[in-house]
């Protein structure tokens, strides 16, 4: 019996169809080439590797995204990446093993467990840019300005850059000294921003009226960039005085007032409480949003020294999309409109070098097989090759 | 360029509150939600529409931005798996409780401290199951969809977890409550990106309520 539920894909798979497919590969060759020529090397990281380096330096959501095999020659456990930019850190600082700055960039695919957003994709094509190296401001500005432009070049609109950092809820965190199920229940709430279930917590008695009050500020920390030093100002005024606070304000600035000049054209916000979705970030993180779309088109941030567990720490910042999502917000590179020209299928050497001659030129030929009928060729393409005084020439169809 | 922010309201008892407090912010809807029968409404303030939807979907739609910011009781965000909204505010209304109810007969000398593998029927089957394991309690979870109280009175479950107001429908059906396991009250809850890509519009409307809220005191 025929099985009618054959054709069903997995939920969060899909296949790209002959349009769409490339206007994806058009938009991959696209956006590679603007990396390529900002200097940055491509790599090839593996789709499949032992699981304990997959995951080495990074966190337990990751471990939850990533699919797991057992290896039939070893015997241990695999994983599926989940993530490319470990791995590209891990060649960096593994296989690269110099101090120079270096700039990677890859495109690939990747295998998540769940979708990262609601009906979202489990197979993400992930392209991204990594810069290893230098620990300024000013790779976080080349790295945004990269990401920005790849997300215009394919159509997106109305652009949101929002910057974070983790660096203020961590170290109030840290000073707030709390137990490590507490620490859990608030890193939650934080990043829900939701205030009710901090006052529960105080209420119970495990956050103090300090601290309570203390995070409950930082939820509403967030607004335009050109507001940071109003809205932040409640901070100038903890007790104890938390020093870290003030150099995450002057990066977020430097970076904010680099990103303002390079890309005057974008909104720019930024977040003190945004933890979603960064994985291994140690600094600024940054985000692009876009109008109508529930998450953010692509992120990525500073997560420095992630190379040390490979024995060459090293500051690195990179950001990466979804090109499956991209395409779909942007609408992808446009193909060519071309002329499609009807060539008979024969043996004569003289029409395969015409043939040739016409593809070197850009040209698509397609063969009309025997079987179809002279009246089939217009569902083909508009032109046909026909060998008039002893030469084949191309001419247009007839209507 | 003029932004509009879509509000999803819960149908039932959280449109009725709720939508006071909007109007106390100057969001009136120009049709009456329920009567109406559209689902779309326009707000007398330009730029805000309202989704009146049933509160269970209020988490998918400011979930995936097909509404900006909901209005939604905790009971429902508590059931719901995603983590991705913004809970922006406790607006204070429709309190209840979420609450394991049994019948009268078995409450007397029941000893929860004793219980070691319950059957419960439920339509909040996280919530129920994290409750009971956070206790060490294994369940068996029953999931129905309305009339909790029925379920042990026709012998399908022998408790029952669910939103518990005034509790005259547990006394009508000779149930008594048990345990509570958290309070309940409308949330309003934001799109993640929303609050980034229109955060002005939502912050401003966040100001006003939380300043009506302060003037009418906590609600604890």
């Amino acid at each position: 019996m025929m099985n009618l539920n054959r054709w069903v894909l997995p939920e969060g798979v899909e296949e790209l169809l002959p349009d769409e497919a490339w206007r994806m590969e058009m938009l991959r060759s696209e956006a590679l080439g603007l990396l390529s020529s900002s200097g940055y090397e491509l790599v090839v990281p593996p789709l499949i590797e032992y699981l304990d380096s997959l995951l080495t330096g990074t966190g337990e959501d990751l471990e939850i995204q990533t699919f797991k095999v057992i290896d039939q020659l070893s015997g241990r456990t695999m994983g599926v990446r989940a993530d490319m930019t470990p791995q590209v850190a891990r060649i960096d600082a593994h296989t690269i093993k110099n101090d120079k700055v270096s700039r990677l960039c890859y495109v690939g695919p990747t295998l998540t467990t769940r979708p990262q957003a609601p009906a979202g994709t489990r197979e993400p094509l992930q392209l991204g840019a990594e810069l290893f190296g230098c620990p300024s401001p000013e790779g976080d500005g080349e790295v945004i300005q990269l990401m920005v432009d790849i997300l215009k070049m394919s159509g997106a609109g109305s652009i949101h850059l929002d910057l974070a950092h983790v660096g203020v809820v961590r170290q109030l965190m840290a000073k707030a000294d709390l137990e490590a199920t507490t620490q859990a229940a608030l890193f939650d709430a934080l990043r829900r921003k939701s205030e009710p279930d901090i006052q529960l917590l105080n209420r119970e008695g495990l956050l103090s009226d300090h601290w309570s009050e203390c995070f409950i500020g930082l939820v509403s920390m967030h607004g335009p960039i050109e507001q940071l030093t109003e809205i932040t100002a409640p901070l100038s005024t903890l007790e104890p005085p938390i020093r870290a606070v003030d150099e995450v304000l002057t990066t977020l600035k430097r970076v904010a007032d680099l990103v303002s000049v390079l890309l005057p054209d974008i909104a720019v916000g930024f977040d003190l409480t945004e933890l979603r979705g960064y994985r291994y970030e140690t600094g600024v993180a940054f985000a692009a949003y876009l109008e109508g779309e529930g998450e953010a088109i692509a992120r990525g941030g500073r997560y420095d020294d992630i190379g040390e567990v490979f024995g060459h720490p090293r500051p690195a910042t990179g950001f990466s999309t979804d090109l499956r999502r991209l395409l779909r917000a942007g609408g992808g590179g446009q193909r060519a409109d071309l002329d499609v020209i009807c060539a008979p299928y024969g043996t004569s050497q003289a029409l395969h070098t015409a043939i040739l001659k016409l593809k070197a030129e850009g040209k698509r030929v397609v063969y009309v097989m025997p079987e179809s009928s002279p009246q089939s060729m217009k569902t083909i393409g508009n032109h046909q090759l026909i060998e008039m005084d002893g030469k084949w020439q191309v001419i247009p169809l007839q209507e | 360029m003029k932004q509009t922010l879509t509000l999803a309201l819960a149908k039932g008892r959280i449109l009725n509150t709720a939508l006071p407090l909007m109007a106390e912010v100057g969001v009136v809807p120009l049709e009456d939600p329920s009567k109406s029968r559209k689902l779309l409404i326009e707000t007398s303030v330009a730029g805000i529409r309202l989704v009146v939807i049933r509160s269970a979907d209020v988490p998918t739609y400011v979930e995936f931005g097909a509404a900006d910011i909901g209005i939604v009781g905790k009971d429902v965000l508590m059931e719901y798996t995603g983590d991705a909204l913004c809970e922006l505010l406790d607006l204070g209304i429709s309190r209840c409780r979420i609450a394991v109810a049994e019948p009268e007969a078995l409450a007397k000398g029941d000893d929860p401290s004793s219980w070691r593998r319950l059957r419960i029927a439920t339509k909040y089957p996280k919530i129920t199951s994290e409750h009971f394991a956070s206790k060490g309690i294994q369940t068996e979870i029953i999931k129905l969809y309305g009339s909790m109280e029925l379920a042990p009175i026709a012998g399908l479950a022998d408790r029952i977890v669910d939103l518990v107001d005034t509790g005259a429908t547990l006394r009508a059906n000779r149930l008594v409550e048990v345990e509570q396991i958290a309070t309940v009250t409308a949330r309003l809850v934001a799109n993640q990106a929303s609050l980034k890509v229109k955060g002005e519009v939502i912050k401003r409307l966040v100001g006003k309520l939380r300043s009506n809220l302060s003037q009418k005191g906590d609600p604890e």
